[in-house]
């Protein structure tokens, strides 16, 4: 390992709110207004990353993770404590970000880039190989309002991929761009770190960070509370949200919509009682509403960050009523043993209106087999497929 | 463990009292201020027939506006100046301004959504803005020596020597006013309405269209305190050998100086605070 790279120290981030209900303040009612409250998105971080170390970040919804990101991106600056950062870093925080609809795809590369840092020569001089990478040579002088999604995203993960970082920062960016796509940047990554770069990853793939990262951050409500090798990390970081309430959605439907309970087999989940495999679960979730709209709850199940599951509760229907029970039953003998994290959503019928939690709660599975659950089916998910073998006589 | 002081890591802290930008930075940035100035060129002209031909097109225009209209008006020479030569000059100055001001009060705006993504010194916002309004002004300033030909208006073909310093001074008048105009505009947005306004009144305010001798006396110290009256009158006498310089153009250089050190002093100042707050 080298030497250090990155210090933080007491480092704080406080974020002042006015009160004003739905109209969004201006600066000066922020500066002068008596009604304020302020939060701290981060208490007092102290740590350091070490030249080539690949560091993983992780925490609930809430937790800082982005924060933190933007803080070592110097999107905001500290309101305590300061940070050290040695070098030129690189954030692939959001791709794309200042690319003009109404520019091609080249004049873009040169927009994007200097708005990375990078000057006119160094971004003409690697043209070509941004180009390359990005696999959309065809279209690279068609207007970016006429790409799909996935070639916006091509092309603006290769621009910061080629900036000369020695601090590279990745925000779940791993999940763009098809499964080729996502292949050439998982090893782009590999490359860099291989040269020495530092790296680090937030998300909650925790099969990305076991893959990628020795080392993990975990993060709770502003507060760093392990910076450990990965396994523990994750293991850390699923008591954080088992332990932890926390059920605010995210998305355009998140104010009309409160979760107010998880039960499992009539017990709430924060009681953190194990469940038997071997028997069916039956998970109610207790929600109160305003939406005139029709819509369905969605709940999903992830295993070490993969969403193994999706049911829903009904198809679309409005609900009179502004408390309902949504009630799922996951047969018998499905899950195998382990952590599993559920989130809970919901959407309308066309999917433009939605809201979602992805780190709801988690779900612990006793580690128990039996008749319809033997241990040696390895895997996450136990099926009970009709299996056979037919004898062919020569 | 690095030294508490090491200076080879960028330290960032809560934002401190008044500072000065960082000049450097903002110069290993330049290649994005050229950038920025090229987007917005390409844009204007995008999905038009002319296309690019506009940026010649949209002065000549304004030029044939004016001399329709002053040719109506038929005023006398004033100190020697045919009177469309006397406006179209004001005009030259004003257009610098009129384009510099309101383009870096919604350049600002256009990329607040950037500020909560990345990282980039704001300062490159209205600065290439300004690379912007000197092109436009540039090619309105060569109508003007084409018009004052034509019109066969004497010109000062000496005090070209003087064109310098005052590029410095309206550079300087254009930065501290994009400055504040942006400042303004992040601290309430009520400024994005009001602003223009008063863009529209400057026409009126400044000496464009009107010799100074017409405003009262007693006024004319507060009118002096415009700095671009004293832009219009000192390019006025850069241009024609005849003009009576009348407006103490320390006056104006004091505008430009302060406005545009205070300018940077709280631009500065607020610009770590862009994210948290747009």
């Amino acid at each position: 390992m080298g030497s250090t790279v990155i210090i933080a120290e007491n480092l704080t981030k406080t974020y002042r709110r006015v009160k004003t209900g739905n109209r969004k303040p201006s600066a000066l009612s922020t500066l002068f207004s008596k009604n304020v409250e302020s939060f701290k998105a981060l208490d007092n971080l102290n740590f350091e990353v070490r030249q080539g170390e690949i560091l993983g970040l992780i925490g609930g919804n809430g937790a800082g993770k982005t924060t933190l990101l933007k803080l070592m991106a110097r999107i905001t600056l500290p309101s305590a404590g300061r940070l050290g950062i040695k070098g030129r870093l690189s954030a692939l925080l959001e791709v794309g970000t200042g690319f003009h609809p109404d520019l091609t795809g080249r004049e873009n590369i040169l927009l994007n880039g200097s708005l990375l840092g990078m000057s006119r020569q160094e971004i003409l001089r690697k043209m070509d190989q941004i180009i390359d990478f990005s696999g959309i040579e065809a279209f690279i002088d068609t207007q970016v309002k006429n790409y799909s999604s996935g070639m916006f995203v091509r092309l603006g993960f290769s621009v910061s991929a080629h900036l000369d970082a020695d601090i590279l920062l990745l925000d779940e960016v791993m999940a763009v761009g098809d499964a080729a796509f996502q292949h050439k940047s998982m090893e782009k990554v590999e490359a860099l770190v291989a040269d020495g770069k530092t790296v680090i990853v937030a998300s909650h793939a925790m099969n990305v960070l076991r893959g990628l990262c020795p080392q993990t951050l975990v993060l709770q409500r502003g507060c760093l509370i392990a910076k450990t090798d990965t396994a523990t990390a994750i293991s850390q970081y699923l008591d954080t949200i088992a332990t932890e309430k926390n059920y605010t959605f995210h998305g355009p439907w998140a104010s009309l919509f409160t979760l107010q309970t998880i039960r499992v087999n009539g017990a709430n989940i924060e009681d953190g009682a194990t469940v038997s495999p071997l028997s069916a679960m039956q998970i109610s979730l207790s929600l109160s509403h305003r939406s005139i709209e029709a819509f369905r709850i969605t709940l999903s199940l992830y295993f070490d960050g993969i969403r193994c599951f999706t049911m829903h509760d009904v198809p679309f229907k409005t609900s009179s009523s502004a408390q309902f029970t949504s009630e799922f039953v996951i047969p018998a003998c499905t899950l195998r043993p382990g952590k599993w994290v559920i989130a809970v959503g919901g959407h309308n019928e066309n999917m433009s209106q939605w809201f979602w939690n992805d780190q709801c709660a988690v779900l612990e599975v006793e580690e128990k087999y039996g008749p319809g659950l033997e241990k040696i089916n390895l895997g996450v998910i136990n099926i009970q497929g009709a299996t056979q073998r037919i004898e062919h006589d020569s | 463990m690095a030294e508490k002081n090491d200076h080879t890591f960028k330290w960032l802290m809560p934002e401190s009292n008044w500072q000065w930008p960082h000049l450097t930075e903002v110069w290993q940035y330049r290649s994005l201020c050229l950038q920025l100035a090229l987007k917005d060129f390409r844009i204007r002209y995008q999905q038009s027939l002319l296309g690019p031909a506009w940026a010649v097109l949209n002065p000549v225009l304004s030029t044939l506006i004016l001399i329709v209209v002053f040719q109506r008006m038929a005023g006398v020479a004033i100190d020697g100046v045919k009177p469309y030569a006397f406006a179209f000059s004001g005009m030259v100055v004003w257009t610098f301004f009129a384009s510099l001001i309101p383009e870096a009060l919604n350049g600002m705006l256009a990329a607040s959504p950037l500020f909560r993504k990345i990282y980039f010194p704001k300062l490159i916002l209205p600065v290439s803005k300004m690379l912007n309004a000197s092109i436009e002004t540039t090619v309105s300033f060569l109508l003007f020596l084409m018009a004052c030909i034509w019109w066969q208006q004497d010109l000062q073909w000496t005090a070209i020597l003087h064109l310098p310093l005052f590029m410095v001074m309206a550079l300087l008048t254009g930065l501290g006013l994009a400055l504040w105009a942006s400042i303004l505009v992040v601290l309430s947005r009520d400024f994005v309405h009001g602003i223009p306004h008063l863009i529209r009144l400057g026409i009126f305010v400044c000496p464009i269209a009107y010799p100074i001798s017409l405003v009262p006396p007693q006024w004319q110290t507060i009118y002096f305190l415009n700095p671009v009256t004293g832009l219009i009158e000192y390019f006025r006498w850069i241009c024609f050998p005849s003009y009576d310089f009348v407006s103490p153009v320390w006056i104006s250089l004091t505008v430009a100086i302060v406005s545009s050190i205070s300018g940077l002093l709280v631009f500065t100042k607020i610009e770590g605070r862009l994210n948290d707050q747009m």
